[in-house]
């Protein structure tokens, strides 16, 4: 493919967006940059803009208006181009302590201008040293005193939350030292990396923007027999299958830690198994080898009925879109049935050699609020409890009163910018369709005239954190949105009350999709005088 | 290495300069002045040793020695004449 030929997946040119990145180094990134991240942001129908800057001049000059405008800064410092000089003197421990104290103090001023200036979001490369060729002569010793790994370390301990730090080292394991380097293009013209190492770079910044703008997967939906342990459990009994830290259940015991973590990240994890739902409880609550325990779920689905259908129901349970869930089952049977009747819902079949790269399909934070997390998940679980106490009920007024239901609208508050955040990307029901990111918050709230909300609940079963947020920007409602395990409760009345109680809305901003008619309707019905502007 | 025609170049030239449109036949225009700066050239130069199958010199990867049509064929051509 030549360097202008980009893959046309975007269909009609309307659908394309554009965003600008800003590249911040010492080294070239081209001729390979501009096509290969356009050839990859272009899978999410994105046109890239690129605008390279020189490190130094970058130095020199500050920020100018025009990087303050972009939606993307890549910093990738090339520890070779700056410290040429470390291969020919007598390095020392303490030259070594005075680079780490410039670096640092480099790295802190660069942080905190950025964090002044700019409201996009940042990645910052660390700094590699797999080009030394000296060791292929010494072996692996750091003969540097591991000075690069020290800098990347204190620099993570350093920088702010939001700016995101990338191993470069990674990287280029990924890509295999042996590859990821052009000496080439490094003595022609600074462009030190090769073709798939640049690709690599652009992958990873795509990876980041999906991750910043929450284009994630919300939900697994997982099988038991012989892929949360070894073994037919209808058949084998609980003492017959394998499942611990060494022998046949080791890897499964392992594949639990990691789902363990997803949940920690905040993925829900549920259960459809072909089972006898009682066998499948026992395991949980009583195998010693299981990492996974009933907590840690939100849903189980157990019983001889069909695989689509119990996904089906766990995804009307929970009140989410099938398209955010992914199925995990080692029965190729199994995973051709779900393709073939919910087409939307990702799958990924048991095998423990593939398998976990096919999990990158969720773009998780590294960094997330462990309370939240524990929030969510909480409120998924004691769903069960306010689903059995509505059945018992007489009417859903008395259900509602039964609950005790606390509602909370208040001002934004600079810690919750980041929840909030995260809500406007995950809601997809309840919404105008409008996301917004922690920068694009912390922009509209200096808006004069624009009022930002949050809205959290609490019951007798749990409280349920921040659920909701709505904003209004003169008499335009230009946010409303509610989490999915909100929904039926009456939350959304009350935000609409509180709207034409405080403001009487003339406007509202909506971006229709599938999933959110429901809402216009709403809307429509409680302000029947308000024009709908479509965003 | 495969033929060079200034055709093909100013094909590829065209195609790597955004906005910098040369017309049919300026063999001899300074291409800085339709816009090409060191990224665009570091763009031609990979686009031609694909295309051409070839490897431009580094004493030659300099604006001032491939900055027309004509002076790219001449480098073009005697690389092949190397051969």
């Amino acid at each position: 493919m030549k360097l202008k030929e980009l893959p046309n997946q975007s269909g009609s040119q309307s659908e394309v967006r554009y965003i600008t990145i800003t590249v911040i180094s010492n080294i070239t990134l081209e001729p390979y940059f501009q096509f290969l991240i356009n050839k990859v942001f272009a899978f999410s129908h994105i046109s890239v803009k690129v605008k390279l800057v020189d490190y130094w001049e970058f130095i020199s000059n500050k920020i100018s208006d025009e990087i303050e405008e972009t939606d993307i800064v890549a910093i990738i410092p090339n520890f070779e181009g700056f410290y040429q000089e470390i291969y020919n003197k007598n390095w020392n421990l303490e030259k070594t302590q005075d680079l780490l104290n410039t670096e640092i103090s480099n790295m802190k001023y660069i942080n905190s201008m950025f964090r002044s200036k700019l409201n996009s979001l940042i990645i910052w490369f660390g700094y590699e040293d797999y080009y030394l060729n000296d060791y292929n002569v010494l072996g692996n010793i750091p003969i540097y005193n591991g000075i690069v790994d020290e800098i990347n370390i204190q620099f993570v301990s350093s920088i702010e939350n939001d700016i995101v730090f990338v191993d470069l080292k990674r990287l280029i394991a990924q890509v295999g030292i042996a590859k990821a380097y052009d000496n080439r293009n490094k003595y022609r013209w600074s462009s030190p990396y090769s073709k798939d190492m640049v690709e690599q770079i652009c992958n990873e910044i795509y990876k980041q923007y999906l991750i910043y703008n929450g284009k994630t997967k919300k939900c697994i939906v997982l099988d038991c027999d012989n892929v949360l342990w070894s073994g037919i459990l209808s058949e084998d009994g609980i003492e017959g299958i394998h499942l611990g830290s060494s022998g046949l259940g080791r890897e499964y015991q392992d594949f639990q830690r990691f789902l363990l973590n997803l949940h920690y990240h905040g993925v829900i994890l549920t259960v459809c198994s072909k089972n006898d739902k009682s066998d499948v409880l026992c395991v949980f609550r009583e195998h010693s080898g299981m990492i996974l325990k009933e907590e840690h779920i939100a849903c189980f689905q157990v019983d001889w009925n069909d695989k689509p259908t119990n996904i089906k129901k766990i995804a009307d349970e929970l009140n989410i879109g099938i398209d955010s869930m992914v199925f995990v089952d080692d029965s190729i049977f199994e995973i051709e049935a779900v393709k073939a009747v919910l087409s939307d819902v990702a799958t990924i079949q048991y095998d423990r050699e593939l398998m976990y790269n096919k999990f990158s399909c969720f773009n998780l934070k590294n960094k997330v609020n462990p309370l939240e997390i524990e929030q969510r998940n909480e409120t998924y679980r004691t769903n069960r409890s306010r689903r059995e106490l509505k059945a018992q009920c007489d009417s859903y007024d008395e259900y509602i009163d039964f609950l005790n239901t606390k509602i909370n609208i208040y001002k934004i508050t600079p810690m919750e910018y980041s929840r909030v955040a995260e809500l406007t990307q995950r809601t997809n029901k309840c919404t105008n369709g409008k996301r917004y990111t922690v920068s694009e918050i912390k922009k509209r709230i200096t808006i004069p005239n624009a009022h930002f909300y949050s809205v959290s609940v609490s019951d007798r079963f749990s409280d349920l954190g921040i659920v909701g947020a709505f904003e209004i920007e003169d008499e335009t409602v230009t946010l409303f949105s509610l989490s999915c395990r909100a929904l039926g409760r009456n939350i959304e009345n009350e935000m609409i009350n509180y709207l034409l109680e405080e403001y009487s809305p003339i406007n509202i901003e909506f971006k229709l999709t599938e999933k959110n008619q429901s809402l216009l309707e709403l809307l429509q019905k409680s302000f029947p005088n308000v024009c709908i502007i479509n965003l | 290495m495969k033929d060079v025609t200034k055709e093909k170049i100013f094909e590829i030239v065209n195609a790597n300069i955004e906005n910098g449109i040369l017309n049919f036949g300026e063999y001899d225009t300074d291409l800085s002045e339709i816009g090409m700066d060191s990224v665009h050239f570091i763009q031609i130069i990979v686009s031609l040793e694909e295309i051409f199958h070839c490897e431009v010199p580094d004493s030659k990867l300099l604006l001032v020695e491939m900055n027309t049509i004509n002076k790219i064929y001449d480098v073009l051509t005697s690389i092949e004449s190397d051969f």
